[in-house]
């Protein structure tokens, strides 16, 4: 009973999904930075 | 600042671990591990399903106590922890449902069946896809934090009957391998290895979007504070 179809499909549909949810995180991130640095310079302008 | 760099820091050396133990895994799952005779190489999503269901149950009982912690203690740090796990035990629930229904197809032939221990995994999905809307979309935070701890608290007790829905009712869903010993020397070996590589990934997760949260909080209030000088 050979199904490789079905193992790829749920090994990918795994990956696919982390990656995604990592890759949202890190731009998030991102953006909590530049946020920061938008911040800080409102705070030197006072 | 400061503590975003050391976070970010202490995350990435987390998920490296994280990642040399995932391709340990995929070794053990791809190339060490025989093929199951009666399923074959279908059966290999064993090795990502059980873990994936593991961590998910790992993540609700991290909601549960930070629930109890929070309601306690009115400390927003707790809500922002439970948040956070909920988030990622949902990730990993959804992983499970749509691998087990992979698996179901070749196995038994069909996609779906309302088993009992399906139907109780897809109520629990439900019950934290609620807890994550109550706390996003109350009209005041606390109100929101109150309302999705409590709905954390009640929600766990699906978590114990997803467990033992394959004792206490006639399932289709095969019988705890792993305490049976129906598992070889090398199938417990893979197990093993891949619970403990997911574990790790969902304590990295875990830290990173708490993290993250915390963040998003702290620039809110200087936002505020800002706004309120000027």
């Amino acid at each position: 009973m050979e199904n490789w179809g079905y193992l790829v499909a749920a090994y990918s549909i795994i990956w696919v999904a982390i990656f995604i949810y990592i890759f949202t995180l890190h731009r998030r991130q991102r953006q909590l930075r530049r946020e920061i640095d938008s911040l800080k310079e409102k705070l030197k302008g006072n | 600042m400061q503590a975003l760099k050391q976070n970010t820091r202490s995350v990435n050396g987390l998920l490296g671990l994280t990642f040399a133990l995932m391709i340990a895994a995929q070794f053990l799952i791809f190339v060490y591990v025989p093929t199951e005779r009666t399923m074959g190489v279908v059966q290999r999503i064993f090795y990502f399903h059980v873990p994936l269901a593991w961590n998910a149950f790992l993540a609700f009982a991290i909601v549960f106590v930070c629930s109890i912690l929070y309601l306690r203690s009115r400390d927003m740090k707790w809500d922002r922890l439970a948040r956070s796990s909920a988030e990622i035990g949902l990730l990993f629930t959804t992983l499970v449902l749509i691998t087990g229904t992979i698996w179901d197809k070749p196995a038994w032939g069909v996609w779906w069946t309302w088993d009992p221990r399906l139907t109780a995994t897809l109520i629990l999905w439900f019950i934290y896809l609620a807890y994550l809307f109550v706390s996003a979309y109350a009209t005041e935070e606390s109100q929101g934090a109150r309302y999705a701890a409590v709905i954390g608290i009640i929600g766990f007790l699906d978590v114990p009957i997803v467990a033992l829905a394959i004792v206490l009712w006639q399932t289709q869903h095969p019988s705890p391998l792993i305490f049976e010993g129906g598992l070889t020397g090398s199938m417990l070996l893979t197990l093993m290895v891949s619970i403990v590589a997911f574990t790790l990934l969902y304590l990295s997760l875990l830290i990173l979007r708490n993290s993250l949260r915390r963040d998003t909080d702290e620039i809110k209030k200087l936002k505020q504070y800002m706004d309120e000088r000027n």
